[in-house]
Protein backbone atom coordinates (compact mmCIF):
# COMPACT_ATOMS: atom_id res chain seq x y z
CA UNK A 1 0.00 0.00 0.00
CA UNK A 2 1.20 3.56 -0.64
CA UNK A 3 3.03 5.27 2.21
CA UNK A 4 1.48 8.49 3.37
CA UNK A 5 3.68 11.46 4.04
CA UNK A 6 1.79 14.44 5.32
CA UNK A 7 2.33 17.30 2.92
CA UNK A 8 -1.05 18.92 2.44
CA UNK A 9 -1.15 22.68 2.45
CA UNK A 10 -4.07 22.83 4.90
CA UNK A 11 -2.04 21.57 7.83
CA UNK A 12 1.51 22.57 6.96
CA UNK A 13 2.71 26.09 7.79
CA UNK A 14 3.84 28.05 4.73
CA UNK A 15 7.41 28.07 3.46
CA UNK A 16 9.33 31.34 3.30
CA UNK A 17 12.24 31.84 0.90
CA UNK A 18 15.20 33.79 2.25
CA UNK A 19 18.80 34.74 1.53
CA UNK A 20 21.70 34.36 3.93
CA UNK A 21 25.02 36.10 3.46
CA UNK A 22 27.99 33.77 3.93
CA UNK A 23 31.73 33.97 3.19
CA UNK A 24 31.23 32.32 -0.25
CA UNK A 25 28.45 34.76 -1.15
CA UNK A 26 24.67 34.81 -0.89
CA UNK A 27 23.04 31.49 -0.05
CA UNK A 28 19.41 30.69 -0.79
CA UNK A 29 17.24 28.97 1.82
CA UNK A 30 13.66 27.93 2.48
CA UNK A 31 12.34 28.49 6.01
CA UNK A 32 9.69 26.28 7.57
CA UNK A 33 8.58 27.94 10.78
CA UNK A 34 5.99 26.37 13.08
CA UNK A 35 2.87 28.42 13.79
CA UNK A 36 4.00 28.75 17.40
CA UNK A 37 6.98 31.06 16.92
CA UNK A 38 8.40 30.00 20.27
CA UNK A 39 9.83 26.74 18.92
CA UNK A 40 12.72 25.18 20.79
CA UNK A 41 14.54 23.39 17.96
CA UNK A 42 15.73 24.46 14.55
CA UNK A 43 17.15 21.97 12.06
CA UNK A 44 19.50 23.28 9.36
CA UNK A 45 19.44 20.93 6.37
CA UNK A 46 22.67 20.83 4.35
CA UNK A 47 22.80 19.68 0.73
CA UNK A 48 23.51 16.15 -0.22
CA UNK A 49 26.41 16.79 -2.60
CA UNK A 50 25.21 18.99 -5.47
CA UNK A 51 21.55 18.02 -5.03
CA UNK A 52 19.55 21.14 -4.19
CA UNK A 53 17.57 21.93 -1.03
CA UNK A 54 14.60 19.80 -2.11
CA UNK A 55 16.77 16.72 -1.57
CA UNK A 56 16.84 13.43 -3.45
CA UNK A 57 13.29 12.40 -4.34
CA UNK A 58 12.06 15.50 -2.38
CA UNK A 59 13.29 13.93 0.85
CA UNK A 60 14.32 17.23 2.46
CA UNK A 61 11.05 18.89 1.50
CA UNK A 62 9.05 16.03 3.03
CA UNK A 63 11.12 16.02 6.22
CA UNK A 64 10.86 19.79 6.63
CA UNK A 65 7.10 19.88 6.31
CA UNK A 66 6.55 16.99 8.67
CA UNK A 67 9.02 18.30 11.26
CA UNK A 68 7.43 21.74 11.07
CA UNK A 69 4.03 20.24 11.78
CA UNK A 70 5.59 18.72 14.91
CA UNK A 71 6.73 22.15 16.08
CA UNK A 72 10.33 21.94 14.85
CA UNK A 73 11.66 24.80 12.67
CA UNK A 74 13.59 23.74 9.60
CA UNK A 75 15.82 25.63 7.18
CA UNK A 76 16.65 23.96 3.89
CA UNK A 77 19.76 25.62 2.53
CA UNK A 78 21.45 25.69 -0.86
CA UNK A 79 25.17 25.86 -0.14
CA UNK A 80 27.57 27.55 -2.55
CA UNK A 81 27.34 26.31 -6.13
CA UNK A 82 24.06 24.48 -5.47
CA UNK A 83 20.42 25.23 -6.36
CA UNK A 84 19.49 28.92 -6.37
CA UNK A 85 22.42 30.25 -4.34
CA UNK A 86 24.32 33.10 -5.92
CA UNK A 87 27.48 31.91 -4.20
CA UNK A 88 29.72 29.78 -6.38
CA UNK A 89 32.14 27.04 -5.44
CA UNK A 90 35.82 27.35 -6.17
CA UNK A 91 36.67 23.69 -5.65
CA UNK A 92 35.02 20.74 -7.36
CA UNK A 93 35.37 17.62 -5.26
CA UNK A 94 33.39 15.51 -2.83
CA UNK A 95 34.06 17.70 0.24
CA UNK A 96 33.61 21.08 -1.41
CA UNK A 97 30.97 22.42 0.99
CA UNK A 98 32.60 25.02 3.26
CA UNK A 99 32.16 24.87 7.02
CA UNK A 100 32.50 28.67 7.11
CA UNK A 101 29.28 28.96 5.10
CA UNK A 102 27.52 26.62 7.52
CA UNK A 103 28.78 28.81 10.40
CA UNK A 104 27.17 31.83 8.74
CA UNK A 105 23.84 29.99 8.61
CA UNK A 106 24.19 29.04 12.28
CA UNK A 107 24.84 32.71 13.16
CA UNK A 108 21.75 33.69 11.17
CA UNK A 109 19.59 31.25 13.12
CA UNK A 110 21.09 32.33 16.47
CA UNK A 111 20.32 35.93 15.66
CA UNK A 112 16.76 35.32 14.44
CA UNK A 113 15.64 32.71 16.97
CA UNK A 114 17.99 32.79 19.97
CA UNK A 115 15.71 30.46 21.95
CA UNK A 116 16.15 27.57 19.51
CA UNK A 117 18.57 24.70 19.86
CA UNK A 118 20.43 24.22 16.60
CA UNK A 119 20.65 20.81 15.00
CA UNK A 120 22.55 20.28 11.76
CA UNK A 121 21.32 17.68 9.32
CA UNK A 122 23.17 16.41 6.29
CA UNK A 123 23.09 13.49 3.89
CA UNK A 124 26.34 12.01 2.56
CA UNK A 125 28.65 15.01 1.87
CA UNK A 126 26.20 17.17 3.83
CA UNK A 127 26.71 15.02 6.92
CA UNK A 128 30.48 15.37 6.59
CA UNK A 129 30.40 19.17 6.53
CA UNK A 130 27.94 19.16 9.45
CA UNK A 131 30.61 17.58 11.70
CA UNK A 132 33.26 20.03 10.55
CA UNK A 133 30.95 22.96 11.26
CA UNK A 134 29.77 21.58 14.60
CA UNK A 135 33.23 21.44 16.13
CA UNK A 136 33.79 25.13 15.52
CA UNK A 137 30.26 26.09 16.63
CA UNK A 138 29.43 25.21 20.20
CA UNK A 139 25.87 26.42 19.51
CA UNK A 140 25.21 23.22 17.62
CA UNK A 141 23.62 20.81 20.08
CA UNK A 142 22.90 17.88 17.81
CA UNK A 143 23.50 16.30 14.42
CA UNK A 144 21.27 14.22 12.21
CA UNK A 145 23.83 12.40 10.09
CA UNK A 146 22.14 10.53 7.24
CA UNK A 147 24.20 8.10 5.11
CA UNK A 148 27.47 9.55 6.34
CA UNK A 149 30.36 8.51 4.12
CA UNK A 150 33.10 7.75 6.63
CA UNK A 151 35.83 7.57 4.06
CA UNK A 152 35.49 9.50 0.83
CA UNK A 153 32.84 8.23 -1.57
CA UNK A 154 33.57 6.13 -4.63
CA UNK A 155 36.97 6.10 -6.26
CA UNK A 156 35.49 7.93 -9.25
CA UNK A 157 34.70 10.99 -7.18
CA UNK A 158 37.29 13.80 -7.34
CA UNK A 159 39.17 13.65 -4.07
CA UNK A 160 39.32 16.50 -1.60
CA UNK A 161 42.80 17.95 -0.97
CA UNK A 162 41.77 18.15 2.71
CA UNK A 163 41.42 14.40 3.02
CA UNK A 164 44.22 11.81 3.08
CA UNK A 165 45.28 10.16 -0.13
CA UNK A 166 44.99 6.75 1.49
CA UNK A 167 41.25 6.47 1.88
CA UNK A 168 40.90 2.73 1.83
CA UNK A 169 38.61 1.19 4.39
CA UNK A 170 38.69 -2.46 5.39
CA UNK A 171 35.39 -2.84 3.58
CA UNK A 172 36.79 -1.37 0.36
CA UNK A 173 39.89 -3.57 0.61
CA UNK A 174 37.96 -6.80 1.08
CA UNK A 175 35.46 -5.85 -1.61
CA UNK A 176 38.19 -5.03 -4.13
CA UNK A 177 40.19 -8.15 -3.38
CA UNK A 178 37.16 -10.42 -3.67
CA UNK A 179 36.38 -8.83 -7.02
CA UNK A 180 39.99 -9.42 -8.05
CA UNK A 181 39.94 -13.10 -7.01
CA UNK A 182 36.68 -13.54 -8.84
CA UNK A 183 38.37 -12.06 -11.92
CA UNK A 184 41.25 -14.56 -11.58
CA UNK A 185 39.38 -17.75 -10.82
CA UNK A 186 36.78 -17.23 -13.52
CA UNK A 187 39.54 -16.56 -16.12
CA UNK A 188 37.84 -13.32 -17.08
CA UNK A 189 41.21 -11.90 -18.13
CA UNK A 190 41.15 -14.30 -21.10
CA UNK A 191 38.01 -12.71 -22.50
CA UNK A 192 38.64 -9.73 -24.82
CA UNK A 193 34.90 -8.90 -24.51
CA UNK A 194 35.24 -8.51 -20.75
CA UNK A 195 38.20 -6.15 -21.12
CA UNK A 196 36.32 -4.14 -23.73
CA UNK A 197 33.23 -3.83 -21.55
CA UNK A 198 35.09 -2.99 -18.36
CA UNK A 199 37.73 -0.68 -19.79
CA UNK A 200 36.62 0.67 -23.17
CA UNK A 201 39.68 1.94 -25.06
CA UNK A 202 41.91 0.82 -22.20
CA UNK A 203 40.71 3.74 -20.08
CA UNK A 204 41.02 3.23 -16.34
CA UNK A 205 43.13 0.04 -16.38
CA UNK A 206 46.12 1.78 -14.83
CA UNK A 207 44.06 3.23 -11.97
CA UNK A 208 42.41 -0.11 -11.31
CA UNK A 209 45.77 -1.90 -11.12
CA UNK A 210 47.03 0.77 -8.75
CA UNK A 211 43.91 0.40 -6.64
CA UNK A 212 44.21 -3.39 -6.39
CA UNK A 213 47.89 -3.02 -5.47
CA UNK A 214 47.04 -0.52 -2.72
CA UNK A 215 44.34 -2.82 -1.38
CA UNK A 216 46.74 -5.77 -1.37
CA UNK A 217 49.40 -3.83 0.54
CA UNK A 218 46.84 -2.60 3.01
CA UNK A 219 45.47 -6.11 3.57
CA UNK A 220 48.99 -7.42 4.18
CA UNK A 221 49.70 -4.68 6.71
CA UNK A 222 46.53 -5.46 8.74
CA UNK A 223 46.50 -1.77 9.54
CA UNK A 224 42.74 -1.47 10.01
CA UNK A 225 40.73 1.67 9.37
CA UNK A 226 43.33 4.10 10.68
CA UNK A 227 42.89 6.70 7.99
CA UNK A 228 42.61 10.26 9.31
CA UNK A 229 41.59 13.47 7.68
CA UNK A 230 39.64 16.64 8.34
CA UNK A 231 36.29 14.86 8.51
CA UNK A 232 37.37 11.97 10.76
CA UNK A 233 39.22 14.32 13.10
CA UNK A 234 36.08 16.48 13.32
CA UNK A 235 33.87 13.44 13.95
CA UNK A 236 36.19 12.14 16.70
CA UNK A 237 36.33 15.55 18.34
CA UNK A 238 32.57 16.02 18.13
CA UNK A 239 31.84 12.63 19.67
CA UNK A 240 34.24 13.39 22.55
CA UNK A 241 32.21 16.47 23.48
CA UNK A 242 29.22 14.23 24.21
CA UNK A 243 26.99 16.33 22.05
CA UNK A 244 24.08 14.51 20.41
CA UNK A 245 24.18 12.67 17.11
CA UNK A 246 21.92 10.20 15.38
CA UNK A 247 23.56 8.35 12.48
CA UNK A 248 21.07 6.82 10.07
CA UNK A 249 22.00 4.40 7.30
CA UNK A 250 20.05 2.55 4.66
CA UNK A 251 20.11 -1.22 4.93
CA UNK A 252 21.34 -1.48 1.33
CA UNK A 253 24.01 1.19 1.76
CA UNK A 254 26.39 -1.52 2.82
CA UNK A 255 29.64 0.29 2.28
CA UNK A 256 28.79 3.43 4.28
CA UNK A 257 27.27 1.37 7.07
CA UNK A 258 30.18 -1.11 7.24
CA UNK A 259 32.76 1.65 7.25
CA UNK A 260 30.88 3.45 10.00
CA UNK A 261 30.66 0.27 12.06
CA UNK A 262 34.34 -0.49 11.70
CA UNK A 263 35.45 3.09 12.47
CA UNK A 264 32.99 3.86 15.30
CA UNK A 265 32.28 0.53 17.03
CA UNK A 266 31.55 2.34 20.30
CA UNK A 267 28.35 3.95 18.97
CA UNK A 268 25.36 1.81 20.00
CA UNK A 269 22.41 0.93 17.79
CA UNK A 270 18.96 2.25 18.75
CA UNK A 271 17.54 5.67 18.03
CA UNK A 272 16.84 6.52 21.66
CA UNK A 273 20.23 7.64 22.94
CA UNK A 274 22.20 10.84 22.70
CA UNK A 275 24.85 9.28 20.45
CA UNK A 276 23.51 6.34 18.51
CA UNK A 277 22.83 4.88 15.09
CA UNK A 278 19.95 3.14 13.39
CA UNK A 279 19.43 1.33 10.10
CA UNK A 280 16.47 2.05 7.84
CA UNK A 281 14.86 -1.10 6.42
CA UNK A 282 15.56 -1.57 2.71
CA UNK A 283 16.98 1.95 2.54
CA UNK A 284 19.51 2.94 -0.10
CA UNK A 285 22.15 5.64 0.18
CA UNK A 286 19.61 8.32 -0.72
CA UNK A 287 16.55 6.51 0.69
CA UNK A 288 14.99 6.20 -2.72
CA UNK A 289 11.68 4.56 -1.80
CA UNK A 290 8.65 6.13 -0.15
CA UNK A 291 8.72 3.53 2.62
CA UNK A 292 12.37 4.09 3.53
CA UNK A 293 11.88 7.87 3.38
CA UNK A 294 8.92 7.50 5.71
CA UNK A 295 10.91 5.46 8.24
CA UNK A 296 13.90 7.78 8.05
CA UNK A 297 11.72 10.83 8.70
CA UNK A 298 9.85 9.16 11.57
CA UNK A 299 13.10 8.01 13.24
CA UNK A 300 14.65 11.46 12.89
CA UNK A 301 11.65 13.38 14.23
CA UNK A 302 11.12 10.94 17.12
CA UNK A 303 14.78 11.30 18.08
CA UNK A 304 14.60 15.09 17.88
CA UNK A 305 11.52 15.17 20.09
CA UNK A 306 13.08 12.77 22.56
CA UNK A 307 16.29 14.78 22.74
CA UNK A 308 14.55 18.15 22.98
CA UNK A 309 13.80 17.55 26.64
CA UNK A 310 17.36 16.66 27.59
CA UNK A 311 19.41 18.63 25.07
CA UNK A 312 21.37 21.35 26.78
CA UNK A 313 23.51 23.98 25.24
CA UNK A 314 27.22 23.47 25.83
CA UNK B 1 19.69 42.25 -12.16
CA UNK B 2 17.22 41.22 -9.45
CA UNK B 3 16.53 37.63 -8.45
CA UNK B 4 13.39 37.03 -6.48
CA UNK B 5 11.89 33.88 -4.98
CA UNK B 6 8.22 33.73 -4.06
CA UNK B 7 5.16 31.53 -3.77
CA UNK B 8 2.00 32.07 -5.78
CA UNK B 9 -1.34 30.31 -5.90
CA UNK B 10 -2.51 28.34 -8.89
CA UNK B 11 -6.18 28.03 -9.83
CA UNK B 12 -6.59 25.09 -7.42
CA UNK B 13 -5.25 27.08 -4.47
CA UNK B 14 -1.90 25.23 -4.28
CA UNK B 15 1.13 27.32 -3.42
CA UNK B 16 3.62 27.04 -6.25
CA UNK B 17 7.22 28.12 -5.91
CA UNK B 18 8.53 30.62 -8.42
CA UNK B 19 11.91 32.26 -8.96
CA UNK B 20 12.28 35.19 -11.32
CA UNK B 21 15.37 36.83 -12.78
CA UNK B 22 14.69 40.42 -13.74
CA UNK B 23 17.29 42.51 -15.58
CA UNK B 24 17.28 46.30 -15.28
CA UNK B 25 16.61 46.95 -18.97
CA UNK B 26 14.15 44.26 -19.79
CA UNK B 27 12.05 44.10 -22.94
CA UNK B 28 8.43 43.03 -23.33
CA UNK B 29 9.12 39.32 -23.82
CA UNK B 30 9.84 36.98 -20.92
CA UNK B 31 10.92 33.35 -20.72
CA UNK B 32 9.04 30.76 -18.66
CA UNK B 33 10.84 27.49 -18.01
CA UNK B 34 9.03 24.15 -17.82
CA UNK B 35 10.95 21.65 -15.72
CA UNK B 36 11.54 17.93 -16.35
CA UNK B 37 10.00 15.09 -14.35
CA UNK B 38 11.33 13.77 -11.02
CA UNK B 39 15.06 13.36 -10.60
CA UNK B 40 15.85 14.78 -14.03
CA UNK B 41 14.51 18.06 -12.66
CA UNK B 42 16.87 18.00 -9.68
CA UNK B 43 19.90 16.96 -11.68
CA UNK B 44 19.45 19.68 -14.27
CA UNK B 45 18.49 22.33 -11.72
CA UNK B 46 21.70 24.32 -11.60
CA UNK B 47 22.07 24.26 -15.39
CA UNK B 48 18.64 25.86 -15.75
CA UNK B 49 19.53 28.39 -13.03
CA UNK B 50 22.61 29.23 -15.11
CA UNK B 51 20.42 29.55 -18.22
CA UNK B 52 18.18 32.05 -16.38
CA UNK B 53 21.18 34.06 -15.21
CA UNK B 54 22.65 34.04 -18.72
CA UNK B 55 19.36 35.39 -20.10
CA UNK B 56 19.09 38.04 -17.37
CA UNK B 57 22.64 39.19 -18.08
CA UNK B 58 21.45 39.70 -21.66
CA UNK B 59 18.39 41.73 -20.58
CA UNK B 60 15.88 38.89 -20.89
CA UNK B 61 13.62 38.32 -17.85
CA UNK B 62 12.73 34.74 -16.93
CA UNK B 63 10.63 32.76 -14.52
CA UNK B 64 11.33 29.27 -13.24
CA UNK B 65 8.60 27.61 -11.24
CA UNK B 66 7.74 24.23 -9.73
CA UNK B 67 4.53 22.59 -10.87
CA UNK B 68 2.29 21.10 -8.16
CA UNK B 69 3.80 17.96 -6.68
CA UNK B 70 7.34 18.99 -7.65
CA UNK B 71 10.25 20.81 -6.04
CA UNK B 72 9.26 23.35 -3.40
CA UNK B 73 5.62 23.57 -4.48
CA UNK B 74 2.67 22.17 -2.60
CA UNK B 75 1.26 18.75 -3.07
CA UNK B 76 2.42 15.30 -3.99
CA UNK B 77 3.05 14.04 -7.47
CA UNK B 78 0.05 11.72 -7.14
CA UNK B 79 -2.22 14.77 -7.31
CA UNK B 80 -0.64 15.96 -10.56
CA UNK B 81 -1.71 15.09 -14.09
CA UNK B 82 -0.43 16.26 -17.45
CA UNK B 83 -3.50 18.53 -17.65
CA UNK B 84 -2.88 20.01 -14.18
CA UNK B 85 0.73 20.74 -15.10
CA UNK B 86 -0.40 22.58 -18.23
CA UNK B 87 -2.82 24.55 -16.02
CA UNK B 88 0.01 25.40 -13.63
CA UNK B 89 2.08 26.64 -16.57
CA UNK B 90 -0.80 28.78 -17.84
CA UNK B 91 -1.14 30.26 -14.32
CA UNK B 92 2.59 30.92 -14.15
CA UNK B 93 2.49 32.71 -17.53
CA UNK B 94 -0.40 34.92 -16.36
CA UNK B 95 1.41 35.78 -13.16
CA UNK B 96 4.69 36.57 -14.89
CA UNK B 97 3.07 38.73 -17.59
CA UNK B 98 1.14 40.64 -14.96
CA UNK B 99 4.03 41.03 -12.51
CA UNK B 100 6.52 42.16 -15.14
CA UNK B 101 4.14 43.98 -17.52
CA UNK B 102 5.13 41.75 -20.43
CA UNK B 103 3.37 41.37 -23.79
CA UNK B 104 4.36 37.80 -24.58
CA UNK B 105 6.39 34.83 -23.43
CA UNK B 106 8.65 32.09 -24.75
CA UNK B 107 8.37 28.67 -23.13
CA UNK B 108 11.57 26.68 -22.70
CA UNK B 109 11.03 23.09 -21.64
CA UNK B 110 13.57 20.42 -20.88
CA UNK B 111 12.77 16.69 -21.41
CA UNK B 112 9.25 16.08 -20.03
CA UNK B 113 8.96 19.84 -19.48
CA UNK B 114 9.18 20.23 -23.26
CA UNK B 115 5.92 18.30 -23.61
CA UNK B 116 4.26 20.62 -21.09
CA UNK B 117 5.64 23.64 -22.96
CA UNK B 118 4.25 22.40 -26.29
CA UNK B 119 0.83 21.52 -24.86
CA UNK B 120 0.61 24.87 -23.06
CA UNK B 121 1.53 26.75 -26.24
CA UNK B 122 -1.47 25.10 -27.94
CA UNK B 123 -3.76 26.81 -25.44
CA UNK B 124 -2.25 30.26 -24.99
CA UNK B 125 -1.77 32.86 -27.71
CA UNK B 126 0.55 34.82 -25.44
CA UNK B 127 3.20 32.17 -26.16
CA UNK B 128 5.17 33.38 -29.17
CA UNK B 129 7.83 30.70 -29.34
CA UNK B 130 8.77 27.41 -27.73
CA UNK B 131 12.22 25.96 -27.26
CA UNK B 132 12.19 22.20 -26.61
CA UNK B 133 15.40 20.90 -25.06
CA UNK B 134 15.96 17.17 -25.67
CA UNK B 135 12.20 16.69 -25.57
CA UNK B 136 10.40 13.56 -24.51
CA UNK B 137 8.61 12.80 -27.77
CA UNK B 138 6.67 9.63 -27.14
CA UNK B 139 5.02 9.49 -23.73
CA UNK B 140 4.65 5.72 -23.95
CA UNK B 141 8.42 5.27 -24.37
CA UNK B 142 9.11 7.68 -21.52
CA UNK B 143 6.65 5.82 -19.29
CA UNK B 144 8.48 2.57 -20.09
CA UNK B 145 11.75 4.27 -19.07
CA UNK B 146 10.18 5.33 -15.76
CA UNK B 147 8.89 1.82 -15.18
CA UNK B 148 12.36 0.48 -15.94
CA UNK B 149 13.93 2.73 -13.28
CA UNK B 150 11.50 1.21 -10.80
CA UNK B 151 12.36 -2.32 -11.97
CA UNK B 152 16.09 -1.65 -11.88
CA UNK B 153 15.89 -0.20 -8.40
CA UNK B 154 14.20 -3.41 -7.20
CA UNK B 155 16.93 -5.55 -8.75
CA UNK B 156 19.76 -3.42 -7.38
CA UNK B 157 18.22 -3.72 -3.90
CA UNK B 158 18.58 -7.50 -4.00
CA UNK B 159 14.83 -7.83 -4.27
CA UNK B 160 13.02 -10.12 -6.63
CA UNK B 161 12.86 -8.76 -10.18
CA UNK B 162 9.46 -7.25 -10.89
CA UNK B 163 7.76 -7.67 -14.25
CA UNK B 164 6.30 -4.56 -15.81
CA UNK B 165 2.95 -6.37 -16.02
CA UNK B 166 3.01 -6.74 -12.21
CA UNK B 167 3.69 -3.04 -11.81
CA UNK B 168 0.90 -2.14 -14.20
CA UNK B 169 -1.44 -4.40 -12.26
CA UNK B 170 -0.40 -2.62 -9.07
CA UNK B 171 -1.14 0.70 -10.77
CA UNK B 172 -4.58 -0.49 -11.77
CA UNK B 173 -5.41 -1.96 -8.37
CA UNK B 174 -4.19 0.96 -6.25
CA UNK B 175 -4.82 3.72 -8.79
CA UNK B 176 -1.21 4.82 -8.23
CA UNK B 177 2.34 3.52 -8.51
CA UNK B 178 5.57 4.46 -6.81
CA UNK B 179 8.23 5.87 -9.14
CA UNK B 180 11.33 7.46 -7.59
CA UNK B 181 9.80 7.61 -4.07
CA UNK B 182 6.72 9.44 -5.26
CA UNK B 183 3.40 8.12 -6.46
CA UNK B 184 2.02 8.80 -9.90
CA UNK B 185 -1.69 8.38 -10.55
CA UNK B 186 -3.33 6.26 -13.19
CA UNK B 187 -4.75 9.42 -14.76
CA UNK B 188 -1.25 10.86 -15.09
CA UNK B 189 0.03 7.65 -16.67
CA UNK B 190 -2.88 7.44 -19.14
CA UNK B 191 -2.38 11.05 -20.18
CA UNK B 192 1.37 10.57 -20.48
CA UNK B 193 1.03 7.45 -22.61
CA UNK B 194 -1.22 9.26 -25.08
CA UNK B 195 1.44 11.89 -25.81
CA UNK B 196 3.15 11.53 -29.15
CA UNK B 197 4.80 14.74 -30.24
CA UNK B 198 5.85 13.20 -33.54
CA UNK B 199 2.18 12.80 -34.37
CA UNK B 200 0.86 15.84 -32.54
CA UNK B 201 -1.51 18.20 -34.35
CA UNK B 202 -0.45 21.53 -32.90
CA UNK B 203 -2.76 24.44 -32.34
CA UNK B 204 0.15 26.84 -32.18
CA UNK B 205 1.36 29.26 -34.78
CA UNK B 206 4.56 30.65 -33.31
CA UNK B 207 8.20 29.63 -33.71
CA UNK B 208 9.60 26.35 -32.47
CA UNK B 209 13.19 25.33 -31.87
CA UNK B 210 14.09 21.75 -30.93
CA UNK B 211 17.54 21.26 -29.39
CA UNK B 212 18.85 17.71 -29.29
CA UNK B 213 22.15 16.24 -28.23
CA UNK B 214 24.40 15.81 -31.26
CA UNK B 215 24.95 12.14 -30.45
CA UNK B 216 21.32 11.25 -29.67
CA UNK B 217 20.46 9.72 -33.04
CA UNK B 218 17.09 8.31 -32.00
CA UNK B 219 15.70 11.53 -30.54
CA UNK B 220 17.05 13.53 -33.48
CA UNK B 221 15.11 11.34 -35.89
CA UNK B 222 11.92 11.72 -33.85
CA UNK B 223 12.52 15.47 -33.51
CA UNK B 224 12.54 15.84 -37.29
CA UNK B 225 9.03 14.33 -37.27
CA UNK B 226 7.98 16.86 -34.63
CA UNK B 227 9.32 19.64 -36.82
CA UNK B 228 7.30 18.31 -39.75
CA UNK B 229 4.12 18.43 -37.66
CA UNK B 230 4.74 22.07 -36.82
CA UNK B 231 5.98 23.09 -40.26
CA UNK B 232 2.60 22.13 -41.72
CA UNK B 233 1.04 24.88 -39.60
CA UNK B 234 1.91 28.54 -39.66
CA UNK B 235 5.05 27.85 -37.66
CA UNK B 236 8.70 28.38 -38.28
CA UNK B 237 10.41 25.22 -36.99
CA UNK B 238 14.10 24.41 -36.68
CA UNK B 239 16.34 21.76 -35.11
CA UNK B 240 19.63 22.48 -33.41
CA UNK B 241 22.06 19.85 -32.19
CA UNK B 242 25.57 20.61 -31.10
CA UNK B 243 25.92 19.75 -27.41
CA UNK B 244 27.23 16.27 -26.75
CA UNK B 245 26.73 15.98 -23.00
CA UNK B 246 23.47 15.80 -21.17
CA UNK B 247 22.84 17.74 -17.98
CA UNK B 248 19.99 15.74 -16.46
CA UNK B 249 21.54 12.32 -15.83
CA UNK B 250 23.10 11.17 -12.59
CA UNK B 251 26.55 12.23 -13.77
CA UNK B 252 25.41 15.85 -13.92
CA UNK B 253 25.37 15.92 -10.11
CA UNK B 254 29.05 15.07 -9.79
CA UNK B 255 30.42 16.69 -12.87
CA UNK B 256 28.28 19.72 -13.50
CA UNK B 257 27.95 20.89 -17.04
CA UNK B 258 26.28 24.00 -18.38
CA UNK B 259 25.17 23.76 -22.02
CA UNK B 260 26.54 27.18 -22.98
CA UNK B 261 26.22 26.52 -26.71
CA UNK B 262 22.50 25.80 -26.31
CA UNK B 263 22.06 28.93 -24.16
CA UNK B 264 23.71 31.09 -26.81
CA UNK B 265 22.06 29.48 -29.81
CA UNK B 266 18.56 29.65 -28.29
CA UNK B 267 18.92 33.33 -27.48
CA UNK B 268 20.38 34.29 -30.85
CA UNK B 269 17.69 32.20 -32.62
CA UNK B 270 14.95 34.02 -30.70
CA UNK B 271 16.53 37.35 -31.65
CA UNK B 272 16.78 36.25 -35.29
CA UNK B 273 13.10 35.28 -35.23
CA UNK B 274 12.23 38.72 -33.85
CA UNK B 275 10.82 37.31 -30.58
CA UNK B 276 13.54 38.87 -28.45
CA UNK B 277 15.15 42.26 -28.97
Amino acid sequence: MPVEIRTTSDTVPPTTPTNITAPSGVLFAQLHLPTDNNFSQCVIMLNSGMMNRVGPQRLYWKFARQACEEGIAVIRVDLAGVGDSLAEIDETHFDNHRKEDVSAIIDYVREQWPQADIILQGLCAGARVSFKAAIVNQNVVGLLAWSTEIFTASQNMPQSPHEPEDRLSDYEVSNTLSRFFNFLIRFKFLSPKWWHEQYPGGKGIKDEIKHVAHCTFKALRFSGDQSKGEFLEAADEYLKTNRKVLFLFGEYDERAYSEFHSRFPQIPRGADLGQCYEVVDKGTHTFSTAKSQHQLIELSIDWLKQQSSNISRA
Amino acid sequence: MVEQAFFFQNRSGDHLFGYQHIPQNKGKTGIVFCHPFGEEKHRSYRSIVEFSRYLANNNVPSLRFDMRGSGDSDGDMVEATVDSQVEDTLDAISLFIEKQSLDQVVLIGLRYGAVIAALTADQDTRVKAIVLLSPVIKGSIYWRELLRTRQLSSVSHNQKATRSSELLEELETNGQLEIEAQYVSQTFVSQLQKIDMSNHKPNFSGDILVCDLANDVINKELSSKVIQQYSGKECYAEIYSEEERDYWSNLALYDQFYPDKTFEFSRSWLIKRGVLN
